[in-house]
């Protein structure tokens, strides 16, 4: 543990990845930039925003649904982390989370068609998605949105940043995604949407991970068309339940990403959860906020 | 992934009404100082008449909230504007760095008024949590920060550079030409 720190917090925020990016500082060690970490941290966040935005023409995810079908596509590092990380994840649930969803998105009007790019196969499917050494491939053409795990990721980087610049405690907040640094407790209110909400639920962590989503309508009205991940990915169809979900895991990328699984598989989730060392709390107009447990 | 889960009843919650909750991250120096260390800027408020107005609506798409504009011109052409947008649910005051071309340099957020379920920062609310749990008292000695919710959009912010950019290149570029 560090001897002494300077005074702090700080706390800045910067609009990427379609929300508000806010990184905190609470305690760093001497000799450490502090704003020059955050400002760094950020350029990372603003990095992966690039790579991994659907709608920018020059990301790698538009470069990989324009092409990624004739040929293998070479992407960077952390596009191919964050792709293999999904791939796992999906193979791991059975397709219940599946970034090739996009192209039902843009059939429903949810996402602009991705310039230059041929029509996504409707049968394609996070199977057709192949890791290779010298990039990605698609076995068919497809459209990939890595909307339902970037911010995980990008929560995670900038969290990497900071460690490395020698900042000691703080955290990453990608619009709800929060990522730990040092070992808290750190205490993080979980919320379920608007208005005065019927039970408060706080969780205290050490160093992790907390993502929220919320299938409400009220937090889809909010968001207009930005709710669209939440689809079952093995249904290729909108989830019908209406409730939030907020999963704890040593990683935001896992965090992020298992919201969806939860949201649409409930408690059959827990096996993968319990792989990934994480729990899961849900929350519902009747119940409240409840750990989720197998059914009876 | 070890934690500690605490639930508080509801009842504790009905008297509580919502409010506006503002989180203060940078003062518009500290953001020019950030975005053009030890450069020298000059402050001026731009009155936009109403032609102007049409015309950034027209180029943008979107009408300015307000006819004053906040402006530091640098000494070699750079441009640091202060602005608000204003959401459904939010007031967000933010900065926006132009080099002398007129590109984004950066876009930092100053100020955040979230009227979103932000009663959960009331006093009275994290007062319910002393001591009110099953288990070892809980102290809060300090504000909750941490909240953890599903991503709410921020595409006002997105619209609001838009908007500046059209301003600047109507409104202020010409005369840094």
């Amino acid at each position: 543990m560090p001897s002494s720190f300077a005074p702090g917090p700080l706390e800045r925020a910067q609009p990427w990845l379609g929300t508000r990016v806010a990184i905190r500082v609470d305690r760093w060690w001497p000799g450490c930039d502090v704003q020059a970490a955050v400002s760094e941290a950020f350029n990372e966040v603003a990095t992966i925003h690039h790579l991994m935005s659907f709608r920018a023409a020059d990301s790698d995810v538009a470069r990989l649904n324009r092409s990624a079908h004739r040929r293998a596509v070479p992407i960077d590092r952390r596009t191919m982390a964050v792709i293999q990380a999904a791939q796992m994840l999906s193979h791991a649930c059975d397709g219940v989370f599946d970034v090739t969803l996009a192209g039902r998105w843009v059939a429903a009007g949810l996402l602009p068609p991705p310039a230059g790019s041929p029509p996504a196969d409707p049968t394609a499917s996070y199977r057709d998605v192949q890791v290779e050494d010298d990039g990605v491939r698609f076995l068919k053409p497809l459209w990939i949105d890595l909307g339902g795990i970037a911010k995980g990721f990008a929560a995670d980087s900038a969290a990497r940043v900071l460690r490395l610049h020698g900042v000691w405690e703080g955290r990453v907040d990608a619009g709800g995604d929060l990522v730990t640094i040092g070992p808290g407790p750190h205490r993080i209110v979980l919320r379920a949407g608007a208005g005065s909400p019927d039970t408060a639920a706080v969780v205290e962590i050490g160093e992790g991970a907390v993502a929220t989503s919320s299938h409400r309508g009220d937090v889809r009205r909010r968001n207009g068309l930005a709710a669209i991940a939440h689809w079952h990915g093995q249904q290729r169809m909108p989830l019908s339940s209406s409730c939030s979900v907020s999963v704890l895991a040593t990683e935001g990328l896992h965090a992020d990403a298992l919201t969806k699984v939860v949201l649409a598989s409930g408690s059959a989730a827990l096996p993968l959860l319990a792989h990934y060392g994480a729990v899961a709390y849900r929350h519902d107009e009747l119940g409240g906020w409840h750990p989720l447990q197998a059914s009876a | 992934m070890d934690h500690r889960f605490l639930l508080l009843p509801a009842t504790a919650l009905i008297s509580v009404a919502p409010s506006l909750h503002a989180t203060t991250y940078l003062t518009a120096d500290q953001a020019r100082e950030l975005m053009f260390p030890g450069r020298k800027f000059t402050h001026e408020e731009v009155l936009l008449t109403p032609e102007q107005v049409r015309a950034i609506t027209q180029a943008s798409g979107i009408k300015p909230l307000s006819t004053r504009l906040q402006l530091w011109r640098g000494a070699d052409g750079e441009r640091f504007i202060v602005d608000e947008v204003l959401g459904r649910h939010e007031f967000i005051t933010f900065a926006l760095g132009l080099d002398a071309a007129g590109a984004v340099t950066d876009v930092e957020i100053l100020q955040y008024n979230e009227s979103y379920g932000s009663e959960i920062r009331l006093a009275a609310w994290r007062a319910q949590f002393t001591g009110k749990h099953d288990g070892a008292p809980l102290k809060l000695d300090q504000d909750i920060q941490n909240i953890s919710a599903a991503t709410l959009s921020c595409k006002h912010i997105t619209e609001g550079v838009k908007r500046l950019l059209a301003t600047d290149a109507i409104v202020l570029r010409p005369r840094s030409a």
